[in-house]
C-alpha cells in the first residue's frame, strides 16, 4: 500500500525561515564593513611599515648590541667563562629571531594589496553568499566533515584578512567546486527544515553578529583606525609624520651606536678580542 | 552551545601581520603609536588625559607613546609614569638609566611622589643600579623636599626614620644642597 507522506508546516517554520534570512542580511552588511574597512587599515599600516621599517630595525639592531655587549662586559668582569659563551649565543639567536620578525613583516606589507572601488562594491554581494554557508554546527555529528567545513572557514577568514577578494569570490561562487578542487570531502550547506535546528542556527548567527560587532568596534577604537582615518582626511600626512619619525629616530640611533662603541672598546680593553667577531 | 566559538566564520581581528609572531605584531604596533603620537598637537595635560583613557582601554603601546611625548614636553606627573614604566620594563625592555632620568626630571619640576622616590633611591644603593651611589645627604634633601610639600605623610615619615642616623656633617649638606636647590628653582622661575 502506498502512503503519501504527510507534510505539516508548522507556522513558526515559516517566521524562523525569515529571522534566518534578516540576521544573515545583517551579519553579510557587517562582515562587509569589516573586511572593508581590515583591508583600508592594513593598506595603511603596511605604508608606514615601508616607509620606516630600515630605521627601526637599526634601531632594534642597535638595541641589541648594546644590551648584549653590556652582558658580555659583566661576564667578562665576572671571569665567568661559560656565561660568557651563553651571552655570545643568546645575541646570535636573539639577532636571527629580531630579523625574522621584520621578514615577515615585509613579506605580509608586500602582499597587501588595497581593494579598489569596485572591488569594495563587490564585497557586498559576496559576503551576501558567504554567510549562506554560514552552519557552525551542522557537521557536530560527523568528524570528516566537521573537518572540511573548519579547514573552509579557516580559508574564508583567510582571504578576509589578507583582503583577498579573488579567493573570496572563488569560495562563494562555487563553495563545492572549491571544496572539490582542495580535495576534501563535499558539504551539503543547504538548511535543514527542522524547527530545532533552524532555531539553533538562528542563535549561532546572532552570537555571530556580536562577535563581528565587538571586532569591529574594537577596530574602529584602535589607533591604527585612527592613523588611517588620519591619512585619509589629509593626504600626504603620514609622508610628513613618517619624516618626522624618522628624524627622532636618526637621533636616537646615534646616541645607540656611540654606546654600543663604547661598550666594544671596554671589551677591547678587558679581553684584547675585537668585538667584530662577535657582535 | 559548547561549538559556539569554534566554528564560526568569523574570529577577532587577525591580519596576517597579526599571526605573525608577537615580536613582529608588537614591531608593527609601536611603528603605529609612535607615528600616531607625533600627529598630535595637544598640549602636554590633552596628552596625558589621553595617555589614560587609552591605557585605561587597554591600547599600551600607543598610551606609552603619548606618554613619553607629554614626557618630553616636560609634564611632571608624565615624566613621573614614565620613569615608573622605565622601571617597570613591562612589555618593553627596561631601562633604569632612562627611568632614573625621568624620574629625576620630574622630581625637579616638585612631583612628590618622584621627589620621595629619589630620596629612596638615594638612602639605599639599588641593585641593578650599580651607577646609583648611596648619598644619605642627597636622599635628606629629596625627602624634605617632599615632606615640605605638606601632603605627602610618606616623605614625613621617611624623613623622621632618615633623621637619626645621620651625622651633623652629612645633615649639614644636605641643609647645603637643599638651599642650593631652591636657589636654582628660584632661578629658574
Amino acid at each position: 500500500m502506498k502512503t503519501s507522506p504527510i507534510i505539516y508546516v508548522s507556522p513558526e517554520l515559516e517566521e524562523l525561515r525569515q529571522l534566518v534570512a534578516d540576521a544573515r542580511a545583517e551579519l553579510a552588511e557587517l562582515e562587509t564593513d569589516y573586511t572593508k574597512e581590515k583591508s583600508r587599515v592594513d593598506g595603511v599600516q603596511a605604508g608606514l611599515f615601508r616607509l620606516l621599517r630600515e630605521h627601526y630595525q637599526k634601531r632594534d639592531q642597535l638595541r641589541l648590541a648594546v644590551d648584549y655587549r653590556q652582558k658580555f662586559l659583566d661576564a667578562l668582569m665576572r671571569g665567568n667563562a661559560s656565561e660568557v659563551k651563553q651571552t655570545e649565543q643568546n645575541y646570535e639567536q636573539a639577532k636571527i629571531h629580531s630579523d625574522k620578525d621584520y621578514e615577515e613583516l615585509s613579506a605580509a606589507a608586500d602582499k597587501k594589496k588595497n581593494l579598489t572601488a569596485e572591488q569594495e562594491a563587490e564585497l557586498t554581494q559576496l559576503w551576501k553568499k558567504l554567510v549562506k554557508l554560514y552552519h557552525p554546527d551542522r557537521f557536530a555529528s560527523e568528524p570528516d566533515k566537521q573537518e572540511t567545513y573548519n579547514k573552509l572557514t579557516a580559508a574564508i577568514n583567510q582571504a578576509k584578512d589578507n583582503g583577498d577578494i579573488e579567493l573570496l569570490r572563488e569560495i562563494a561562487e562555487d563553495p563545492h567546486g572549491f571544496i572539490l578542487r582542495q580535495g576534501w570531502s563535499n558539504l551539503d550547506f543547504s538548511d535543514q527544515e527542522e524547527l530545532t535546528q533552524l532555531r539553533r542556527l538562528h542563535e549561532t548567527l546572532q552570537k555571530e553578529i556580536t562577535t563581528v560587532t565587538e571586532s569591529l568596534n574594537q577596530l574602529r577604537a584602535s589607533p591604527d583606525y585612527e592613523l588611517c582615518q588620519l591619512a585619509e582626511q589629509k593626504p600626504g600626512v603620514l609622508d610628513e609624520l613618517a619624516a618626522e619619525r624618522i628624524k627622532q629616530l636618526e637621533f636616537e640611533n646615534a646616541a645607540l651606536a656611540m654606546q654600543a662603541e663604547r661598550l666594544a672598546e671596554k671589551i677591547k680593553q678587558l679581553s684584547g678580542k675585537s668585538v667584530g667577531k662577535i657582535f | 552551545m559548547e561549538h559556539q566559538n569554534k566554528f564560526a566564520i568569523v574570529r577577532k581581528p587577525s591580519s596576517a601581520v597579526e599571526k605573525a609572531a608577537p615580536g613582529a605584531n608588537r614591531i608593527l604596533c609601536g611603528m603605529i603609536a609612535d607615528t600616531l603620537a607625533l600627529s598630535q598637537n595637544d598640549d602636554a595635560d590633552a596628552l596625558y588625559q589621553k595617555f589614560r583613557d587609552n591605557h585605561f582601554f587597554g591600547r599600551y603601546d600607543y598610551a606609552r607613546s603619548l606618554l613619553r611625548r607629554a614626557a618630553e614636553m616636560a609634564h611632571p606627573a608624565a615624566m613621573y609614569d614614565c620613569g615608573m614604566d622605565y622601571m617597570s620594563g613591562d612589555g618593553f625592555p627596561q631601562d633604569n638609566k632612562q627611568a632614573i632620568y625621568w624620574i629625576r626630571k620630574a622630581a625637579e619640576q616638585g612631583h612628590t611622589d618622584a621627589q620621595r622616590y629619589m630620596g629612596w633611591f638615594y638612602r639605599e644603593a639599588h641593585v641593578g643600579m650599580p651607577f646609583f651611589q648611596p648619598d644619605i645627604s642627597e636622599a635628606y634633601k629629596w625627602f624634605t623636599l617632599a615632606a615640605d610639600q605638606g601632603k605627602d605623610v610618606l616623605g614625613q615619615k621617611y624623613l623622621e626614620r632618615l633623621l637619626p642616623t645621620m651625622t651633623p656633617e652629612q645633615l649639614q649638606e644636605g641643609e647645603r644642597r637643599l638651599q642650593e636647590f631652591n636657589a636654582q628653582k628660584k632661578q629658574r622661575k
